[in-house]
């Protein structure tokens, strides 16, 4: 499902205190079936180009399109309702939203809100559980005797329950262990290819986006300052610099191999597989 | 919840910013016996007058007081209205049975309203320059005397002072477990009564949890950092009295000498 | 005073009496002054529950911890908590202090320090942490990387020997992350700190001086990270040791034995 921004202001209020413009005249298409990162600087603006995908932030000026759904500052009450059923999102510590006294319970609260009956929605909690690696039998269980990485994986069944067209992910892998953030990174990413998702995934680590983005999005105050795949990205080194990104791990240190050895690899490497084929490509290794 | 006024600190410079919280708090709280010394127009006009003057000292606009005397305006009402109806004397303009309305009554009403809102008007000039924790130095420095009762009033404050740190915290997890559920299609504001109860189970069950997690991990820190309950404790937070602290406390004596001269003798409206 | 300023000799620690299950199991390690010393292990190794017998939160079931030759007891935790320090995962829930300042304060207060004392300690703390322009500042209104920086000068102002971390580099970005690996490696070296880090970030052990591999509660490995990462078993290694083996897997010639990065950019470009 295509995502289309024509023009979005938006503003964010906490409390008494207005932030005006977080979102400055943002005009975007997030093609159907791909998979961008969003990064940038903490407060560029990230969460809440995110947050605009299903109206937990409404356009005060421009328009957001979710396939057919078009959510204006008008029609928002009406719109946004329709864009939830379409996108789903995994939020930071997406854990601490659970609630029910079981598993089962708490995977088909989504799906229940949007009006799936209940046989149908147990049906799809028995599926969702078994589809992100859990036994049938922690469905019966409260979630909250569960271990930090057990429940990381309900709260993801929760929103995958929900059949989303859109997938929005907010650093799913945080605070986990290597392995851990592997596993999850891994398995949104099958489901993605699987469903012809279309995802968008914002995180601060560059190795996520050259792992699994096709696509990315770079914000700095406001504004999408750039868009297109990662290669392109993290060959514009000044620009890198001065958005506040990092190099993937693999780039890194091919920059440090071409400068030191006064070479040029074939191609940019953004992977440790990449790089390796690329070493021994050019004979250093 | 945004909403509420009383009790927001507005950051700012003004000369009642940098008055001393111990000084404030004590302005305020004389300023509530002062009112009763009121009984005439023209000592209300005086107490207006003060009124109006810490407002502008505050430079927090006046539209901000307003919006916090809405919440509570119907309160107020019915206290004045009730006044009205039943205080006697004086020319009588309405008369049926018990319920009069009289010159008296809506003369004590329109006092009764003043000192409504100037008790908001005064307490939120108080809280609006002053930061939370300075406040809490100041109820802790004024309390000390009940220490001799035996009452743990270092313990109290500290309570106090980890709350207000929690405060936002809180608040900020409460939007995201909000955010959270909306995503997962939950309308908060719609449907019946019972409905919308069952909206906060999703959100106060998560809240909870965390609010157990942050207390067990704050405890531990406190415990590794050296906090120990019925030890002494030295403090870095200082309270320092200037000139301008007495000053305010003399103005406030002032006022209610102002107060004695110009109210009626012997003469009451209750 | 001994070289070693950690000893810790035979510990065993379980949750629960009923279980046999020890979630520390006959431990023992040595950590020398001025060490970095990285504790590495799956979730559920007891990689925690070891942090916290280390600053006295619990205390072991049998066995003995000594800190700078004091066995660490019921009765000596609290004299020892000013040469041991915790930074926390989640540094939101270590913060007392409403302010940058008041929170460094914080254990210092506990002490019942004078004020002045308290004052020079807390600007050196701040300004070792590169934060004195932050002292006014909410703690929670700070980056990741900022809090933890604050939670470290909350320790020196102790003026402590060891700080314990307890995978506290988790919520950071990679970014943030490096940066605060080298102001603690730089705080280490000019004042003889030692520091255990808990982590399981195979990049970060990588750094230490040695590397402690827990296993169920047990030491399955120690030493250089040179011998824990060559081994062919192990899956979870730094950057560099993966692409290493990957060039070995595709027909390299590259020595099959563990290099740094330095040492592997140098054999690249021989």
């Amino acid at each position: 499902m295509q995502i289309n921004l024509q023009q979005v202001t938006a503003d964010y209020q906490a409390g008494p205190i207005r932030s005006p413009e977080i979102l400055k005249s943002i005009s975007t298409t997030i093609k159907s079936g791909s998979f961008t990162a969003v990064v940038g600087k903490t407060g560029s603006g990230k969460s809440s180009l995110l947050k605009l995908m299903n109206g937990l932030l409404v356009p005060v000026k421009g328009q957001v399109s979710i396939g057919e759904i078009m959510i204006t500052s008008e029609n928002a009450k009406q719109s946004v309702k329709e864009a939830r059923r379409k996108v789903g999102m995994v939020f930071q510590f997406p854990e601490s939203q659970l609630f029910a006294e079981t598993v089962e319970k708490d995977i088909m609260f989504g799906p229940m809100n949007f009006g799936v009956p209940k046989a149908e929605a147990k049906e799809i909690a028995l599926e969702v559980i078994e589809r992100v690696g859990l036994d049938a039998t922690i469905l019966s269980k409260s979630p909250f005797a569960l271990s930090g990485g057990q429940k990381r994986y309900v709260a993801m069944a929760g929103i995958l329950a929900m059949r989303p067209d859109i997938l929005v992910l907010d650093e799913p892998g945080a605070g986990l262990d290597p392995k851990g953030k592997k596993e999850v990174m891994d398995l949104l990413h099958a489901w993605h290819k699987e469903r012809g998702l279309t995802t968008l995934l914002v995180t601060h680590d560059m190795d996520d986006v050259a792992l699994y983005a096709d696509e990315v999005i770079v914000m700095d105050e406001g504004r999408i300052v750039f868009q297109d795949e990662p290669e392109r990205l993290f060959s514009e080194m000044t620009a890198i610099h001065q958005w506040g990104l990092e190099l993937p791990q693999a780039r890194k240190l091919q920059i440090r191999i071409e400068q030191e050895a006064n070479v040029r690899l074939p191609r940019i490497c953004l992977t440790l597989d990449k790089l390796a084929d690329a070493l021994i490509e050019a004979g250093l290794a | 919840m945004n909403k509420l006024i009383l009790g927001r600190y507005f950051p700012g410079g003004s000369l009642l910013h940098r008055i001393d919280p111990r000084a404030k708090l004590l302005a305020g709280i004389s300023f509530i016996f002062i009112l009763f010394i009121a009984n005439n127009w023209i000592t209300y006009l005086v107490l207006w007058l003060f009124t109006f003057t810490m407002m502008k000292l505050s430079g927090v606009s006046i539209r901000i007081y307003l919006r916090g005397v809405r919440p509570l305006i119907w309160l107020i009402l019915f206290t004045v209205s009730l006044q009205v109806l039943f205080t006697a004397g004086g020319e009588i303009y309405i008369d049926w049975g018990p319920i009069t309305i009289s010159s008296f009554g809506l003369i004590n009403g329109l006092y009764i309203f003043s000192r409504f809102t100037m008790i908001i008007f005064v307490s939120t000039v108080v809280t609006l320059t002053t930061k939370p924790i300075d406040l809490t130095d100041a109820i802790n420095y004024l309390l000390q005397p009940l220490k001799r009762l035996k009452l743990p009033v270092d313990e109290i404050s500290l309570m106090l002072a980890i709350a207000l740190r929690f405060i936002p915290i809180i608040l900020d997890e409460t939007q995201k477990v909000m955010d959270a559920q909306r995503a997962r299609g939950t309308v908060f504001g719609e449907g019946s009564l019972p409905q919308q109860i069952k909206k906060i189970v999703p959100i106060f069950v998560p809240l909870f949890v965390s609010s157990l997690g942050r207390a067990e991990d704050m405890a531990n820190a406190m415990e590794v950092r050296g906090y120990q309950s019925n030890n002494p404790r030295s403090s870095f937070r200082r309270l320092q009295w200037q000139k301008t602290d007495i000053a305010a406390l003399f103005a406030m004596v002032l006022l209610a000498v102002i107060l004695f001269i110009l109210r009626t003798e012997g003469h009451h409206f209750h | 005073m001994s070289m070693h300023c950690i000893k810790v000799e035979n510990v065993t620690f379980h949750y629960n009496l009923q279980k046999q299950e020890h979630t520390i199991a006959d431990l023992s390690f040595t950590a020398r002054r001025g060490e970095w010393l990285a504790v590495v292990g799956h979730n559920g190794s007891g990689k925690s529950t070891l942090a916290s017998l280390l600053v006295g939160l619990r205390m072991p079931s049998s066995g003995r911890i000594y800190i700078n030759d004091i066995e660490l007891k019921e009765e000596t935790k609290w004299e020892l908590r000013n040469q041991i320090g915790l930074v926390f995962q989640n540094p939101e829930n270590q913060f007392i202090g409403t302010t940058v300042k008041d929170d460094v304060a914080f254990a210092l207060e506990n002490q019942n320090m004078p004020y002045d004392e308290m004052k020079q300690r807390v600007d050196r703390a701040l300004a070792m942490v590169s934060m004195t322009d932050y002292a006014d500042y909410d703690p929670s209104r700070l980056s990741g990387g900022q809090k933890q920086r604050v939670a470290i000068a909350g320790l020196l102002a102790l003026h402590p020997d060891i700080i314990v971390l307890d995978e506290a580099m988790v919520m950071l970005d990679p970014k943030s992350r490096r940066g605060f690996m080298s102001l603690l490696d730089e705080l280490r070296k000019q004042h003889q700190l030692t520091i255990i880090s808990i982590t399981h970030d195979m990049n970060e052990a990588a750094a230490a001086d040695r590397i402690l591999v827990l296993k169920k509660g047990k030491v399955m490995e120690i030493g250089k990270p040179g011998q824990i990462f060559q081994r062919e078993e192990r899956l979870d290694v730094p950057f560099i040791e993966a692409l290493r083996r990957k060039l070995k897997k595709q027909g390299s010639t590259i020595p099959d034995k563990y290099m740094t990065e330095d040492e592997m950019v140098w054999w690249l470009c021989r």
